[in-house]
């Protein structure tokens, strides 16, 4: 039981790294569509930096780095140019997967099996808490974001940013900075959420390392209803549909394997269906200002 | 008519410029990697239009991406943002792929037709699920997410009860022979897939531009409220555009299983999905302008692994060009693609 808790706990933490990242993004009014290919440069960053130069933590800096490079991306083209979200997002998330395809060929050729590299080590801690200082940031960022959101004037602001964007420009703040703040706060760690995959747990990097699981966070910030609480709920309940799809032959579950991978986005869908509580940032996909 | 040709110009500039640049940016990955950009680029993109097979080649690939991008094209312009092609296309796969084994004593006449209207139905269907959740969920999320689902349904399907079981693979059996789409030319791999995705383009220009029809669902996407003032039902023509372009994206599943995988396997989708947004995206959101852009993708695709035999750069750099040929467009065309702020209606449509 204990070991379930422990793998449970490890295997969320790119999840709600991710998660909550996106969720900062999308409460300031963005809906930022490039956190698949952010992952999976973040991941291939970390990788490619310890690699070379056998510093994961280096390699956790500089996927941060850039997810962040990434948001600005995103920010230069929705923000500033007031682009459409949708095709940037899906650009963004294009050119870092394909980067990161080209970047990785160019430097490692075409490798035998995933390449070794220096990964993180986990805590010398007993039982459920012999986990990774990124497992602990991002249960402490879950406390913090929510904090954050509730009862500062930064929180409140980037509510407000994707709530009513012109109440906000009314009252002298300036909507586009906060904007650019979420998403580079959401790029870095959507980023670092990444490098967890290929510096972490399993630690190596492959092309196929992130399969999907940036779309699984977008699911996740719709699923826990834009609250940072509401990220670990889901993100525990997606990886208990993983842990599932495991043990799928040992429980005697009738459903084959690889329909448990649909079950988070088809969770979401049925919960947007059937709950009416979901309430997206009024101001979620509009710009700012609003151009005609 | 002065500004109509000048903004034609000057969109159809832009895109040039985006493209141009994509080049430039692209060409320098290239000599990173120590390689002649311009043999590159050569190999990546012009290439596939010197021998008259390969031309049949990138017609062939195009194909897919002209349909997926006339659906994408009218979606978008309505405001409708459908991004569920590659699920719906998807659908219409497997639709297409069953009808095509289950019925296959039918004769070629009525199995054919059969598979790709059972498919543009089964696209069109997917689509509209999206659009009954417009209220609760931006169709944008919710296309999203329903074509993960779609995608694992499928695997679940090939690895499961529709595995050949003479195969390990994850493919199904063959579609009846009398459900294969006609070739138009003989040994090319050309079916009449080809034609009919054209056909449908030049349709889809005349009723954008010559018919109630297309200019209301322009008109809402210019501005929702006018048209509801000017007595255009939103609700109807959301659910109309919807169902097509969904219907568009089906097509194209069905037209691949019947016309060049015969059977429905994993690879079948190939991001399809996506690349249709970009051909759209390249031809400026107009039919004719996606035939272009779709080929240009294409040929890509098809000159990305030439270029990589022979000049060592990674064939990943053909989807790198295709990111920033996406980005381009976005970044320069001045299209109005974002929600109208304060438009209770739109929400409830």
């Amino acid at each position: 039981m204990l070991e379930i808790m422990e793998s449970v706990l490890r295997m969320v933490t790119p999840l709600v790294l991710a998660g909550l990242g996106e969720m900062i993004i999308e409460k300031a009014g963005i809906l930022n569509l490039g956190i698949e290919g952010t992952m999976v440069f973040g991941a291939f960053i970390g990788f490619l930096v310890s690699y070379f130069t056998g510093w994961p933590l280096l390699g956790l800096l500089l996927s941060a780095t850039s997810g962040m490079l990434l948001a600005f991306l995103m920010g230069w083209l929705v923000v500033s140019q007031g682009r459409s979200q949708h095709l940037s997002g899906l650009g963004v998330t294009l050119l870092a997967t394909e980067l990161a395809a080209y970047t990785y060929r160019l430097a490692l050729g075409t490798p035998e099996g995933p390449p070794k590299i220096i990964t993180f080590s986990r805590f010398p801690l007993p039982g459920v808490f012999h986990q990774y200082g990124l497992t602990y940031l991002a249960f402490g960022l879950v406390i913090l974001t929510h904090w954050v959101l509730k009862n500062t004037a930064f929180g409140l602001r980037l509510r407000v940013a994707g709530e009513n964007p012109e109440s906000l420009d009314l009252s002298g703040v300036n909507v586009q900075r906060i904007r650019y703040t979420a998403l580079v706060i959401g790029g870095g760690l959507m980023g670092a959420g990444g490098a967890f995959w290929s510096l972490a747990s399993p630690g190596y990097y492959l092309e196929t390392i992130v399969a999907g699981r940036g779309w699984v966070c977008l699911c996740l910030v719709i699923f826990s209803n834009w609250k940072p609480l509401g990220i670990l709920g889901g993100a525990l309940l997606f990886v208990l549909f993983e842990a599932l799809q495991i043990r799928v032959k040992a429980l005697g579950i009738p459903v084959q394997q690889e329909a448990f991978n649909a079950l988070p986005f088809l969770a979401t869908l049925l919960t947007l269906v059937f709950l009416k509580r979901r309430r997206a940032p009024a101001a979620l996909l509009k710009p700012f200002p609003e151009k005609d | 008519m002065e500004e109509r040709k000048r903004m034609v110009f000057s969109s159809i500039g832009r895109t040039l410029l985006a493209i141009g640049l994509a080049f430039l940016v692209s060409a320098s990955f290239a000599f990173a990697a120590g390689a002649n950009p311009l043999e590159a680029l050569y190999w990546l993109v012009i290439s596939p239009f010197t021998k008259q097979r390969d031309i049949i080649m990138v017609l062939v690939e195009a194909q897919p991406l002209i349909l997926v991008g006339l659906g994408v094209l009218l979606a978008f312009r309505a405001r409708y943002f459908n991004l569920g092609s590659e699920g719906q296309l998807w659908a219409g796969a497997v639709a297409a792929t069953w009808v095509g084994v289950r019925f296959g004593s039918l004769p070629s006449l009525v199995l054919v037709p059969s598979c790709l209207l059972v498919g543009a139905i089964a696209g069109g269907g997917c689509s509209l699920v999206c659009r009954m959740l417009r209220s609760r969920i931006d169709e944008a999320i919710s296309t999203l997410l329903l074509n993960r689902v779609i995608f694992y349904l499928v695997l679940t399907l090939l690895s499961g009860p529709w595995q050949d079981p003479s195969s390990k693979w994850p493919r199904s059996v063959e579609i009846a022979l009398s459900a294969r789409l006609p070739i138009v030319a003989e040994r090319t791999g050309l079916t009449w897939g080809i034609p009919l995705a054209i056909f449908l383009a030049i349709v889809f220009f005349w009723v954008l531009r010559n018919t109630t029809w297309g200019l209301e669902t322009k008109a809402l996407g210019m501005n929702a409220v006018a048209a509801k003032q000017a007595g255009i039902d939103e609700r109807r023509l959301i659910t109309q555009v919807a169902l097509v372009s969904g219907a568009m994206a089906g097509l194209a599943g069905a037209i691949e299983v019947c016309g060049k995988w015969y059977r429905l396997v994993a690879e079948l989708a190939s991001n399809y999905g996506l690349m249709g947004v970009i051909a759209t995206s390249l031809g400026n959101f107009d039919p004719l302008g996606t035939i272009l852009g779709s080929s240009l993708l294409a040929s890509m695709k098809i000159g990305a692994p030439r270029m990589q035999w022979w000049t060592q750069t990674p064939a990943a750099l053909g989807g790198v060009m295709q990111a920033l040929v996406l980005l381009g467009t976005v970044a320069f065309q001045e299209w109005r693609f974002s929600r109208r702020r304060n438009n209770q209606e739109e929400k409830d449509a």
